[in-house]
Parts: C-alpha cells; sequence; structure tokens
C-alpha cells in the first residue's frame, strides 16, 4: 500500500511527503485517489506550505497609469512557487500537462508577453480538472496561443494554415487522421479573428475578438463534413472523430503511467472520455485505479521532467524562498526546461529527452544548492527542520518508498564513511546525494 | 576524479548490487586519463543569430538592381573587398579576406530551403534540423553523433560554448554534446569541498548493477557519461590560464583528447530590422574576431589543419531595403565554409536580384547540399541517412 500511495503521489502530486505518506496509507488508496481528483485541499497538510492565492490575471494599470511588466522569469517563479506549495497538486501537474500540450512560447516582440502567458497559464489552471471539449473552445480565444500559431492574422483573404494544422496535428487528432485538405478548410473556417484591446482595466490588455468581416463564410468540408463552419464548429468537428479520444487517452496515459501503452489500455481510457462526454476526472480515475498504473512494473518507468523534478525537491523540503525559487528557475533551464518557453509547439521532448550531459549535470548541482540552503536555514529560529536518520528515512522525505538496491547501498556507505564535520553538512551531503540518485529523477 | 566505470573496476565488484562498499579504497584520486585520439577533422558551427543579411556580407555590389533596392544600405567599392565576379566581402570580414586570399573560404551562395519561412524560430529550426518541412527534432549534427558514437569516441564529442543550453543543430538522441558557458562552470558545485570526493564515490556508485534498457538504467548510463564529461572538461580548465572567448575555449576542447570533433558558437545582433549599417558592420566584425581567435588559438594548439568553420543564420534578409534603414526577413543566404582543408571559391550562381518572389531571392542550393558535403568531406560518412534525402554535393572541402 505505501509505495502504491508514493506512486500515485509522484506521478499524480510531485512526490508525497512523509506525513501525506501516512496519511494516506490510513485512508486507503481509492479515497487518495479521490481526494487529489477533488476541488478540496489536500489533507495531511504541512502548515508551513500556504495555499498559493487563486488569483485572476493581475492589474495592468493603477491610478497613475500602465504598471511596468513583469518580466519572465517573475512569471516563471510565480508558477514554480504554486506547484511546490499548491495543496491541489494534480491541478499543478495538469496545468505542466497542458502547457506541455498546447506548448506556447514567450515571445514578447510578437504580442506573447507575461500577459497572455499568465492568462493562458489560468485557463489551464481553470480547466485543469474539468472538461476538455470546454478547454479546446477556449483555446480559440486564447491570445497567446493565437498568435503564437497566425490565427490572429488568419483572414479571409490570406488564409493561414497554422493553427488549423497544429490542432489536427499536435492537439486533437495526430497525423495520419486528417488530410491538407482537412486542413486548408479547417483553416478557412477559422479565420476572422483579431487581436483587440481589453477595456477591462484589470484584465489582460489583449482579447481575441470575432470580425464577421474578416471571416471566410463559404462553405467549407472538414473531415467529411460539409457546412458554412464557424471557428468553433472547427473544435466539435475534430473532436467527433474517432481518432480523437484515443489520441488525448494516449497523452495522459504517456505522462502518468508508461511511455509504452498497450493498445487495449489506451482504448479503455478513449471511452470512459467518450461516455464522460471529455471530461478529464473520470479519465484521470479509470487511469490510476488501473491494473496498468498498479502494475510495479511501470514505477521508475518516466523520466520526471525538470519541472517535476523542481518542484518535488522544494516541496519535500518545505522551500519556498523567492530567491530560491528564482535559482531553481534557473536549474530548470540548464536541465531542459524553462517554463513558458518551450523549444516548440510540440512541447518538451519527454523521458530520455532530459538526460544530456549538462542537463543531468543541473540536477546535481540544483539538489547541492537546495541541500545547502537547507541545512543553513533550519538552525534558524521558526525554521522546522525536515530531516531523517536513516537511509530509509532520506527516501521517504522525498517520497521515495522504495530505493534501488544500489541507491541503498550507496547511501548508507556514505553514512557509514561520512567525515563531514557537522550533523549539518552530513545533511547536506545526504540531500544532495538523494536527489542527484537516479531515484529520484525518476516517477 | 573518479568515472563510473573506474570505480567499477576499483571496487571489483562480486555481485551486481552489494550491501555496502568501501569509498576509502578507491581513493580520491583521479584514474587515468584515458585520452582518445584528437579526430582528424574539426568543425565549428557559427550561427549569425537574428537573421544576417546576406546581401551586405556577400555583396553583389556593381549590381544595379542591388542598388536600386538599397538607395541606403548599398556598399560601395570603398567598403567592401572584391571577391571577384562582381561580388566582394564586408569590409568587417577582414580576417575572412584573408583566409580567402590563401584561398581558404568557400562562398556557396544563396542557401536555403523550399517555402522559406519567416519565423526566426521556425526557419532557425530548420536550418538547425535539415528538416524544411520541420520532421526532426534532433540536429543535423546530433543525427551524425547518433550514427557514429562507439566505445571510442571520448566523453565529450561537441560542445557548444556561451549559448543558452544545448543548440538543437547537436540535440541527437544520444548524449553526445554538451553546453558550457566557461569551462569551469561545467562542474561539480560542490567540487573542492572537504568530502566531495566521498560524495562523488557514491553518486558513482548509483550505478552499480544497473544494467538492460529499463529507464533507470538510461538515467544511470546518463550520470555516467556526464560524470566523464565533467572529468573531461575539467582537465581542460586546468591546462587553460586566463579567460577564454567561446572560440578559443572550443580550440581548447578539440585538443584535449577528449574526443571533441564538433563545436558551437554563435554571434547574436542580425536581427537588424532599423538603422541596420552600423550594428550589421559591428556584428560582422565580431563574426570576424571570432574566426580569427579561433584559427589563431587552433594554430598555437597545432590543429589548425584539421579545422573548418561553417556558417549559418536564421534566414537571409530581404532583398529591398524598409522605411526604417533596415531589412526585414528574408529567405536564402551565403554559407561561408572556411579553413585550411577548404577548396576556396564562390559555389553557385550569383543571386539574381530581378527574380524575386515576394520581394525575397529565390534559394537555388538546398542547405541539404551544403551539409551533406560537409559530412560526407570532413567526416566520411555518408550523409543520405542522416540529411533523409540525397543531395548534390559540392566539392567544398579537400
Amino acid at each position: 500500500m505505501r509505495p502504491l500511495i508514493a506512486h500515485l503521489f509522484r506521478r499524480a502530486g510531485f512526490a508525497a511527503r512523509a506525513a501525506e505518506l501516512d496519511h494516506y496509507q490510513g485512508v486507503g488508496y481509492e479515497t487518495s485517489v479521490e481526494e487529489l481528483l477533488s476541488d478540496a485541499p489536500l489533507m495531511g497538510q504541512q502548515p508551513s506550505f500556504p495555499e498559493a492565492t487563486e488569483s485572476v490575471q493581475e492589474p495592468t494599470y493603477n491610478l497613475v497609469g500602465r504598471l511596468a511588466p513583469r518580466g519572465l522569469l517573475d512569471i516563471q517563479t510565480e508558477w514554480l512557487n504554486r506547484m511546490v506549495t499548491s495543496t491541489k497538486p494534480l491541478v499543478e501537474r495538469m496545468t505542466l500537462f497542458l502547457h506541455d500540450h498546447f506548448a506556447t512560447a514567450y515571445r514578447p516582440g510578437d504580442i506573447i508577453d507575461t500577459q497572455e502567458l499568465t492568462a493562458q497559464n489560468h485557463l489551464f489552471r481553470r480547466n485543469a480538472l474539468g472538461n476538455w471539449r470546454t478547454l479546446c473552445h477556449a483555446m480559440l480565444e486564447d491570445v497567446a496561443l493565437s498568435a503564437w500559431l497566425d490565427n490572429n492574422v488568419n483572414v479571409k483573404e490570406h488564409p493561414n494554415e497554422n493553427l488549423a494544422r497544429e490542432l489536427m496535428e499536435l492537439f486533437t487528432l495526430g497525423v495520419g487522421n486528417y488530410t491538407e485538405t482537412d486542413v486548408r478548410e479547417a483553416a478557412r473556417a477559422l479565420t476572422g479573428y483579431q487581436i483587440g484591446y481589453n477595456l477591462e482595466p484589470s484584465g489582460p490588455r489583449n482579447m481575441m475578438v470575432f470580425n464577421a468581416e474578416l471571416h471566410d463564410d463559404g462553405a467549407k468540408t472538414i473531415l467529411g463534413k460539409t457546412g458554412k463552419f464557424m471557428p468553433h464548429d472547427v473544435i466539435d468537428i475534430v473532436l467527433a472523430h474517432p481518432a480523437a479520444s484515443r489520441f488525448l487517452a494516449g497523452k495522459l496515459i504517456e505522462a502518468f503511467v508508461t511511455p509504452a501503452p498497450s493498445s487495449a489500455f489506451v482504448d479503455k481510457i478513449a471511452q470512459t472520455l467518450v461516455a464522460g462526454n471529455w471530461d478529464l476526472v473520470p479519465a484521470l480515475r479509470a487511469i490510476f485505479t488501473s491494473f496498468e498504473f498498479k502494475d510495479p512494473a511501470v514505477r521508475g518507468a518516466l523520466v520526471k521532467s525538470p519541472a517535476e523534478f523542481m518542484t518535488g525537491a522544494f516541496r519535500a523540503l518545505g522551500r519556498t524562498e523567492n530567491d530560491l525559487l528564482q535559482a531553481g528557475i534557473g536549474w530548470m533551464k540548464h536541465a531542459g526546461q524553462a517554463l513558458y518557453d518551450p523549444p516548440n509547439v510540440g512541447g518538451w521532448p519527454h523521458n530520455e529527452g532530459w538526460l544530456g550531459a549538462g542537463q543531468v549535470l543541473a540536477r546535481y548541482n540544483a539538489g547541492n544548492a537546495i541541500a545547502d540552503r537547507h541545512v543553513a536555514a533550519f538552525v534558524l529560529p521558526g525554521q522546522t527542520a525536515i530531516r531523517a536518520a536513516t537511509v530509509k528515512g532520506w527516501g521517504e522525505v522525498f517520497g521515495m518508498t522504495e530505493l534501488a538496491p544500489a541507491t541503498a547501498t550507496a547511501l548508507q556507505s556514505y553514512l557509514d564513511q561520512a567525515k563531514d564535520p557537522t550533523p549539518q553538512a552530513l545533511e547536506a551531503a545526504m540531500i544532495t546525494l538523494v536527489i542527484a540518485s537516479p531515484d529520484f529523477s525518476l516517477a | 576524479m573518479m568515472n563510473r566505470r573506474e570505480f567499477l573496476k576499483a571496487v571489483a565488484l562480486a555481485s551486481s548490487a552489494p550491501l555496502w562498499v568501501r569509498f576509502s579504497a578507491i581513493g580520491a584520486e583521479a584514474a587515468e586519463g584515458g585520452s582518445v585520439a584528437i579526430p582528424d577533422h574539426l568543425l565549428l558551427v557559427l550561427f549569425l543569430g537574428g537573421g544576417n543579411d546576406g546581401l551586405n556580407t556577400v555583396v553583389p555590389y556593381l549590381d544595379g538592381a542591388y542598388k536600386a533596392a538599397r538607395p541606403q544600405l548599398a556598399l560601395k567599392a570603398d567598403e567592401v573587398s572584391s571577391i571577384g565576379g562582381g561580388l566582394a566581402l564586408h569590409k568587417s570580414l577582414a580576417s575572412v579576406y584573408s583566409m580567402w586570399q590563401a584561398g581558404q573560404v568557400a562562398v556557396v551562395q544563396n542557401v536555403g530551403y523550399p517555402k522559406p519561412n519567416f519565423s526566426h524560430f521556425d526557419s532557425t529550426y530548420i536550418w538547425e534540423t535539415a528538416g524544411p518541412e520541420m520532421q526532426y527534432h534532433t540536429g543535423w549534427l546530433g543525427r551524425y553523433l547518433d550514427a557514429t558514437d562507439g566505445p571510442s569516441s571520448g566523453p565529450v564529442r561537441a560542445v557548444a560554448v556561451g549559448t543558452a543550453g544545448l543548440p538543437r543543430t547537436l540535440i541527437g538522441e544520444g548524449g553526445g554534446g554538451v553546453a558550457l558557458n566557461s569551462l569551469s562552470d561545467f562542474a561539480f558545485a560542490d567540487e573542492g569541498r572537504p568530502g566531495a570526493a566521498l560524495r562523488r564515490a557514491a553518486f558513482a556508485a548509483f550505478g552499480a548493477g544497473a544494467s538492460g534498457g529499463s529507464m533507470h538504467a538510461k538515467v544511470v548510463e546518463a550520470q555516467s557519461r556526464m560524470t566523464n564529461a565533467v572529468s573531461a572538461v575539467s582537465k581542460v580548465a586546468d591546462d587553460v590560464a586566463g579567460p577564454m572567448t567561446p572560440a578559443k575555449t572550443i580550440a581548447q576542447m578539440f585538443s584535449a583528447g577528449v574526443g571533441t570533433q564538433i563545436g558551437f558558437i554563435s554571434v547574436g545582433g542580425f536581427d537588424t530590422h532599423t538603422t541596420q549599417r552600423g550594428a550589421h558592420a559591428a556584428q560582422l566584425k565580431e563574426v570576424d574576431q571570432a574566426i580569427a581567435a579561433f584559427f589563431d588559438m587552433a594554430g598555437t594548439l597545432g590543429i589548425a589543419d584539421r579545422a573548418t568553420v561553417v556558417t549559418f543564420s536564421d534566414f537571409g534578409r530581404r532583398v529591398g531595403e524598409n522605411a526604417s534603414g533596415g531589412t526585414d526577413h528574408g529567405s536564402s543566404m551565403p554559407v561561408l565554409v572556411m579553413g585550411p582543408r577548404v577548396l576556396g571559391g564562390t559555389y553557385g550562381a550569383k543571386p539574381d536580384l530581378t527574380a524575386l518572389v515576394d520581394g525575397n531571392l529565390e534559394p537555388a542550393i538546398h542547405l541539404g547540399s551544403v551539409y551533406s558535403s560537409v559530412l560526407s568531406q570532413a567526416f566520411g560518412v555518408d550523409p543520405g541517412p542522416i540529411i533523409g534525402a540525397d543531395y548534390p554535393l559540392l566539392p567544398l572541402i579537400g
């Protein structure tokens, strides 16, 4: 039970802390899944991790005028802080999934600035455990994605196929399920959006505005259906395609279970999506309660993304200092993942894609820096010392109930032979090594 | 410093997962160097970030259409160094011009790909992956590394210095490329601290007994590769005195016996939409200085005769200047290939400035031809499987 709970939280909640392992072992596996899927904050909460405020768009004007725009590092750090402190970790994990899925990058010279990305991030968070169809419709009105894929310049006279193509290829269907003609026709249906100023002063500065003058109102044929389709019709048409549910199911399984799922498992989750009219919670429930998820063979079968890795380390140690989180953003970048700056619209390469030499070195050095800060901080008044006395205990601090034999041997041998001058130095070494272990890089 | 292989040797493991290991038995001393032969041919890729104005780099300065398209920006005879055939190099490229005179510069004209993409990101992606349909996620040299990786390749086959992370050009399925800001940065942050050797021994011991194709084994393998690369770079850093520019750092890595065959550096600032004249001259000068510094250092280290430099950019720029004294995003560009083994001269026809497509040059030589020629002539491999098609080769390198 305890290893299974730990597995669930590594995949769905940035790894459980020891107190959470105790708590959820008590309530049982199925209840643990339900709590992760619910709107309520998790139980077993450490009081030192306050819930991030559910703030909406930051104000852009005050009485004096436009406020200075925030920079990329500001919004990256804000999101990392949310992941680290969230009492609804699956919401943040799904928000990360959606960012990787609708991968949109910071391009301040091309409209996609911090406000647009923050708005998109909130959109993902609001729909993280919501409905896939609703989210796909909302993405058509998302300024950042529209600018990223040129739908803001997709007009009747000059159709631009960028969004139409990626919508089918990367967001809903996958290659091989549509033709070039479908792309061209869908692009026509998607015409007519412009970026307009938002007159709501506390809202984001830009919003998508539909201008019928710029829309191609002729008949189109998309995936075998013909009509004078409007932009939102495209979403309903692609989601009606039989490949759509299998496509999303496969993506969710690859993110949460295994890089090589069986066809039968994908079908099962796809059917759950269809039966639930695209609600995500029943599909996630079906995933987390499946035989395939509980199979011990899939434990450690995924490489944590740098975001999961950093969040897990900060969460485990309860470290939320802003400068440390900012440094974490830097290590994540060296480890290959700058939030809000994916390499392309296809998102980040997963698993083996995180294992370049510089990337792996960044993980070690991040662990070392967090360890040093942690042991320095917990000698301060009011700081709770999160620590352990044994190798097994250190593993559990980081959400790992079972370490690989070689990892346990190496850590035990270090503990026995270390000549670190102080207990803090020894603890810093253990934290560094646990974070640097292959086990902690795996989910 | 010790790597995983040396560690495994030192402890002579009897079983795959011992219950305890004595790290002191290994000692903190570095094991033997394990140096590999310097590769026969060394390639430095130089990226001109932002979209270099090819027409003001290799300049058709006598062409009436060129002067007409650029009332403000056209360079005159005294602002260029003629290379014959109505072409000239920007005066900022003084060192490149010296190499040209020595027959060591190939100017490949009007290089691009069909259906030019004018997005910085997309077009750079296409150039880095050699995938005009964006069909690859790996770089063209990353795929070369994948295709040729072997047990004697050395720990650091490709290195990018001063770039933000590993450039896509060098990214493959394997882990052969590393990115560093400087030699001293590519190190364990706790190096030199009391107990670092024991930490490193424990880190190496994480890999004991790992085998098979599990994800755990892949992480262990990556950590072992990383340790070897850090060890290799630290040895180079120990031998280098004073601060090094990225170009000189690459030369140091090439000569270090760690298997480095490919280097990557970049010079930015080429997105000259406004007031291009002075800015472009300054950026080209920086490029020229980097090339000179590289060959200078390579000469000092005795490896210059093995070295070739090749340039690329996001895209070329629009033929006609804009109303802001700059140029907008364009299509094809000249590619410069430089070095002692290069067969100097111009390749391909001078771009026809009277036959434009939406104000842009029609690319004449596919980037795949340039890359295939380099792979074939410098590295002696069959470029077809790496580039994805058989492009005509140009005799660039002898």
